[in-house]
Parts: structure tokens; sequence; C-alpha cells
């Protein structure tokens, strides 16, 4: 199967760890994966500022990138929530909604590639310690995602997980995180409530964009604070040292 | 609220994220409306499918509002009813006016309606030298304390029994407690006395069906029966895409309206007015009111759907907006989801420079849980998106021209890994102070992220170039 990694923007410019961590999980399977050139953002920010219309460019390029694909494969719910809206875009040809319908069907989030798409629910992992584990909104309501990533977290050998659903929204929302800062920080830091009653610091997910939201809110509160990508605890960095649960630095910013 | 809806609504968000008791009532009433949600739903193995049925209903409620209307009409009035149309709020504040000058009204009492809310009907009576007294406890305490209400089913949501029990202290003269039983009462000894009184009693009208020229109300404390019934003059208000097609629509909307709104199984008390009361039995007349007020404006816009709600509350309880920040944020009397769909078109007037251009629709991250859990399966999601679309139509050229940008940005790979270079170099290299200064709005509550040595492609080509393409 011709696979192709569509790598979110954030994940590209700020966690690329996610991203490794997926490719891992890809190699780990055996799959014949490449990750083509040229990617940018998938438009998402314009759609949901009230700009559809902003996200068409980024549309016609992720054909154009993706189209020879048999599956895309990204670590992002949320990406892969928009690219299966971009045949509902305004001013496509009936042509390129066609494509376009079909490309999202053949683009999928990570967890539910490996379960959905592959029936495969145990990729041989091996994670000790205790996590937390929150749903991100668009994974839940956009994907339908909320078996895949428990199954496969559930058969990590050593894990720990503390499945915390029924959470409200953390806040993030893309531009809302910047023009509703305030509302926004009180949504993270009820998450983040959360979090430290599950006896935890580290939170795993399958979007790092709310991670990051959560993370730079826990930095400035000075709470010990480690999101994970789902990726990173399926297929953890053999060459790193990993840090002892808990252990976690917890810079105050200034 | 002259002037930035959204500058106005974090404004008062942020006055509301500061008051611990406020959140504290909002997080309590909420989760309980949730839970008890939850628990009726349970009860209703095939809730799906009633669900599609309410939502045809309330489809075919706004899309054939003007036959349904006629329809209603020539019943009520076929039956001695005294029927009115009112194109927008000026024209329905006239109305019941006069009805009550005519009556030689004092002294009105009002079931909770919404329509009175939006159209601002008690100001104008009061101004006009009438005593308008609320009879459902949630609006008599809101009205008590001179505030809107914060919540479209429950009124005084952002309170908790310990400041109703003072309110009640000192505007009754009642013993504190913090009893719900003896609060009630306390309401209740107030109130009695004003229904045997009054010359007038208003209400809404939850639903009107058109097949039977029926007025249905929906109440749980009476307070509706006693106001409609016991006073000369009985005036009911209702939108015009209120009207169900037939009678036995009331069963699938009754079934998930009560579970949604209250987390009942049933409401207690639900009266089907057919006319007005037969002469010696209860008021000399009864007026139907049906109000436009924006609806139309509504119905021919993106966000039409929205005309299917029945005001039942769901979606406010479980936005988690709305569970931090609360109802007066908005600064509308339809908060939350609805409220941000409703309030451009409907209380444009009571919210000067309300409008489909200057709107709410930011105040929504986007969680999408509001479309999970309305009855009618109104794509609220898609319709707060459509109205941030609206909005920016009409967005300073600045604004749109930045987008624009964006979307080039987004779709260029060069200038994609040159935004990318310079953000991480920017994260590494300006002091903290800098960076904070550039970036406010997330700077203010949040640190900025480390920035990575290296971007994912870079690594990528590091460690298997094979797999690029």
């Amino acid at each position: 199967m011709r696979v192709r990694l569509f790598v979110p923007c954030y994940v590209e410019h700020l966690k690329p760890a996610a991203g490794l961590a997926a490719a891992r999980v890809l190699d780990s399977l055996g799959l014949d994966w490449t990750c083509p050139d040229g990617q940018g953002c998938c438009g998402q920010p314009a759609f949901n500022a009230g700009h559809p219309d902003e996200a068409l460019p980024a549309a016609r390029r992720f054909r154009r990138l993706f189209d020879a694909a048999e599956a895309v494969v990204a670590p992002s719910a949320s990406c892969v929530a928009m690219v299966r809206r971009y045949h509902h875009l305004g001013g496509l040809a009936a042509s390129e909604r066609e494509a376009l319908a079909d490309l999202g069907a053949r683009t999928f989030e990570l967890c539910e590639f490996v379960v959905d798409r592959l029936g495969v629910t145990d990729l041989g992992a091996r994670w000790p310690g205790r996590v937390a584990f929150q749903d991100c909104c668009h994974a839940l309501r956009e994907l339908g995602l909320f078996d895949a990533p428990r199954r496969l977290l559930a058969a990590v050998d050593g894990l720990e997980v503390v499945d915390q659903p029924d959470l409200d929204c953390c806040g993030f929302g893309g531009v809302y995180a910047v023009k509703l800062p305030e509302v926004s920080a009180a949504q993270a830091d009820l998450r983040l409530d959360a979090l430290a009653a599950a006896g935890t610091d580290t939170l795993v997910a399958t979007d790092v964009s709310c991670l990051l939201h959560l993370e730079g809110r826990a930095r400035r509160r000075g709470l010990p604070f480690r999101g994970l990508h789902v990726a990173e605890i399926l297929a953890p960095d053999p060459a790193a040292a990993r840090p002892a649960p808990g252990a976690q630095t917890s810079e105050a910013t200034p | 609220m002259r002037g930035n809806a959204l500058a106005a609504y974090r404004r008062r968000a942020a006055r509301a994220l500061a008051d611990a008791t406020l959140r504290g009532n909002l997080r309590r009433a909420t989760d309980t409306a949730l839970a008890k949600r939850a628990a009726r739903l349970a009860e209703i193995p095939d809730y799906d499918d009633w669900r599609e049925k309410v939502a045809a209903i309330r489809r075919a409620g706004w899309e054939d509002r003007a036959a349904l209307v006629a329809r209603a009409s020539a019943h009520l009035a076929a039956a001695g009813a005294r029927v009115h149309h009112a194109a927008d709020a000026a024209a329905a504040r006239r109305i019941v006016a006069e009805i009550a000058a005519d009556a030689g009204a004092r002294l009105v009492v009002k079931g909770k309606s919404m329509l009175t809310e939006e159209i601002e009907l008690t100001p104008h009576l009061e101004a006009l030298g009438l005593e308008v007294l609320e009879t459902d406890l949630g609006e008599f305490i809101v009205q008590l304390r001179g505030e809107m209400p914060s919540h479209i089913t429950a009124p005084a949501l952002h309170l908790n029994r310990r400041q109703v029990s003072r309110l009640f202290a000192d505007r009754l003269g009642a013993a504190e407690t913090e009893d719900p039983e003896e609060l009630t009462l306390a309401a209740r000894r107030h109130l009695r006395d004003k229904f045997l009184a009054a010359d007038v009693g208003i209400s809404g009208g939850n639903f009107v069906v058109a097949e039977t020229g029926t007025l249905v109300t929906l109440e749980n404390e009476g307070n509706i029966g006693l106001s409609t019934t016991l006073p000369r003059v009985h005036v009911a208000l209702t939108g015009i895409e209120k009207c169900l097609p037939r009678l036995a629509d009331l069963d699938p909307v009754l079934r998930l309206l009560p579970p949604n709104g209250t987390g009942q199984q049933a409401v207690s008390y639900v009266s089907l007015l057919n006319g007005p009361a037969p002469p010696g039995c209860g008021p000399e007349a009864l007026h139907v009111v049906f109000v436009d007020n924006g609806r139309s404006a509504l119905a021919a816009s993106g966000q039409r759907e929205i005309l299917a709600c029945l005001r039942c509350g769901a979606c406010l309880n479980v936005c988690p907006v709305f569970r931090n920040a609360g109802g007066h944020s908005y600064g509308a009397v339809y908060p939350g989801p609805m409220g941000i769909l409703l309030a451009p078109y409907l209380l444009g007037d009571a919210t000067a420079g309300l409008n489909p251009g200057n709107s709410l629709a930011d105040v929504c991250s986007l969680c999408e849980a509001c479309g999970e859990v309305c009855p009618a399966a109104i794509p609220l999601p898609d319709l707060i998106l459509g109205a941030r679309a609206e909005k920016e139509r009409r967005a300073p050229a600045s604004r749109r021209l930045a987008w624009r940008l964006f979307g080039r940005l987004a779709a260029s790979p060069r200038l994609f890994r040159a935004a990318g270079a310079m953000m991480r170099m920017s994260l590494r290299v300006l002091p903290a102070f800098l960076l904070a200064r550039l970036t406010p709005s997330w700077s203010r509550a949040r640190a900025l992220p480390a920035p990575p040595p290296r971007s994912f492609r870079a690594e990528l080509r590091r460690r298997h170039p094979g797999r690029l393409s």
C-alpha cells in the first residue's frame, strides 16, 4: 500500500518528535511509506477564522501532493478533519470536488489508520509508567475517534492509562486561543486540574496543538507537565533517554 | 452593546472568570443539568429516531411558517381569540400596551417568555405606568435583582441558594434559609395576591399547533396557569417559527424537550389552549400575538436552521465557554451557542450595534459539543462557522488581506518553510520579554513553545533520507 505521511504544520515546526514517532509506527508496520516534499498547512486556521475561501490553495496543494497515495496518514485528528471538509469548500470545480472527497476518505488520523484501516491493535510497544489520556474535540466529534487510541494504548506493555473522557474542550480551538485568551486559559486550567487528579504529569492525546496550548499554560503556572502524542507512546524514540515519570521540569516563565 | 461585540464580551467574561462564586454556581448547575440529561436519555433507547422526527417537524416549522401561522391564526380567530401579527419588537410592544390600556390595566403578571425578554416588553409597560411582575421563580429572582436572565430555561442559574435567600430577606422581608422549599414558599406568598389582583396575564407560547390552532405552554411551577386564567385578559406572544404542523407533532417534541431542557421525563404542566375560556370560566379575552422581529431575515440567511430551536438550553449547559464565563458575559438574553446565532438577527434593536457583521461568532472554541446535544439536530457548529464567515465578510480589508496572505503561505512550500524557520529562530534567539510583547494574546496566559533544534523535514533527512519524496 502506498502510504504517504502528512505532517501537520505545528508538528513540522514545533514538535517534530511527534512526526518522527508516527514515522516509527509506520516503520513498525512494515509499510512502504514516504513523506512528500513541499507540504504546507492544511488551511484550517483560515477556515475556522471565517475565511473558508483562503483554505482553497491549501486544498489544491494537498491534492497535488497526495492524490497518488493509497492512504494518507497524519498524527493529527484536526488536520484530517479539515482534509475531509475540503470537498465542501466553495469555488471548486466538480471534478476537484470529487477528487477531494475521495482523497478525504483515504486520509486517516494515525490511530484510526492502524486500528480501523489495518486492523492492528498491538504494536508490541513498551512504555512503563502512568499517563492520562484525554480526547481532543475534533478527534472525538469530527472523526468519531474514541476506541482506536484507547485500544492501542491498552496493548502497550507496562503502561497504566488513566482514561479521562467527558472533559470539556481544552480551550485551544485554533484562533480562539488568541481571540479569547482569558476563557481559553480557564478551559486549559480545568484540563490541567483533571491531569493532576490523575496522579501523573504526563498527558497523552492525538493532537499536538492541544498539547502545546496545555503545556504553555502549565509552564506559565509552574505545573509539572509532559505532553506526548499517542505515537510517542506507541513507538518511543529508542535513542532518547526517557526521564523518570514525574521528573518533568516546569520552568515558570518570567 | 455599542462598539465591538467581542471586546465587550471579553470585558464581561474577564469579570465573570474572576468571580469564584459565580463559577462554582455555573459549574454545579450545568454539571447537574448534564447528569440529569444523560440519565433521561439512557431511558430512551430509540432516542436518535425521535430526534430525527423532531428535526423534521421543526424544519417544517420555519420553512412553512407563513402557511402554518395563517392556519393557526384562522383556527384561533374562529374560536374567538384576537389574533395579532407584529413585524418587529416595537410593533409587538405597542400591541400589548394597547391591549393593557384597553383593559384599564394597572397590574400585569407574566409567565416566563424569552420572546418577551427579546422584545424588552417589561420596561416598555413599566414606562407606561404599569406594574409588571414576573411569576416564574427564576425570572422573579432576576427581576428583583434588576438583571436579565442568564440562561434561557434557568434564568437564575448564576445564583446559589444563599444569594437568593439574602435577596428575599432584603426585598421580601423573608427569613433567611437555604431550604429550597422555604425559598419557594416565600416567593409564592408574595406572588399569590398578585395573581388574584392582576388585570392582565402575559405568557409566551412554547408552540402553536397549526392544525388545531392550539397554544401550548409548558411549565413546572403552575405560575403560567395562574397568570393566564385568573386575570381578565390573557395575552400570549409567540415567534412565527414556533408552529408545529400537527397536534401529533407534540409527541416527539415533548419526549425530547424536557430531558434536554430540565433533565425531566416530562414537565409538570402542559397546557393546550384552543381558544378563549367559556364565559365566566376564565379571562374575558385571549389575545395571541405572532412576532417576527428578525425571524424572516434569519430565515433568509445562511444560519436559518437555528429557527428549529426548541429553547431547551442543552447547548448552553454543554458549552465550555458558557460553563466558564456564564450567560451574562454575552450581554444578551440569548446566550451560548444558540444565542450567538439568534442574537444578531433578533436582538439587533435590544443590544445596539449587534448584527451579523458585529456578532459573537468568535465566542466558541469549536468543540462541537453543542451540535451533539441539540434535540432538533441543528448543526450548530457549522452554523457558527457560517456566522463567523458572514461576520468576516464585513471585516476590514486589512484583516481579509491578512488571511488571503495566510492562505497563500499555507500552500507555498518555500514561504511555509521560511516562515517556520523564522518562527523557530525567533523563539530561540529573541529575549523572553520581547517574544511576549510580540505575542500578547498567547503569552499573557501561556508560555511559548520551546523551539525544536530542527524542523521535522530536516530531522527526517538526517535519519531516514530514503523516506523523503
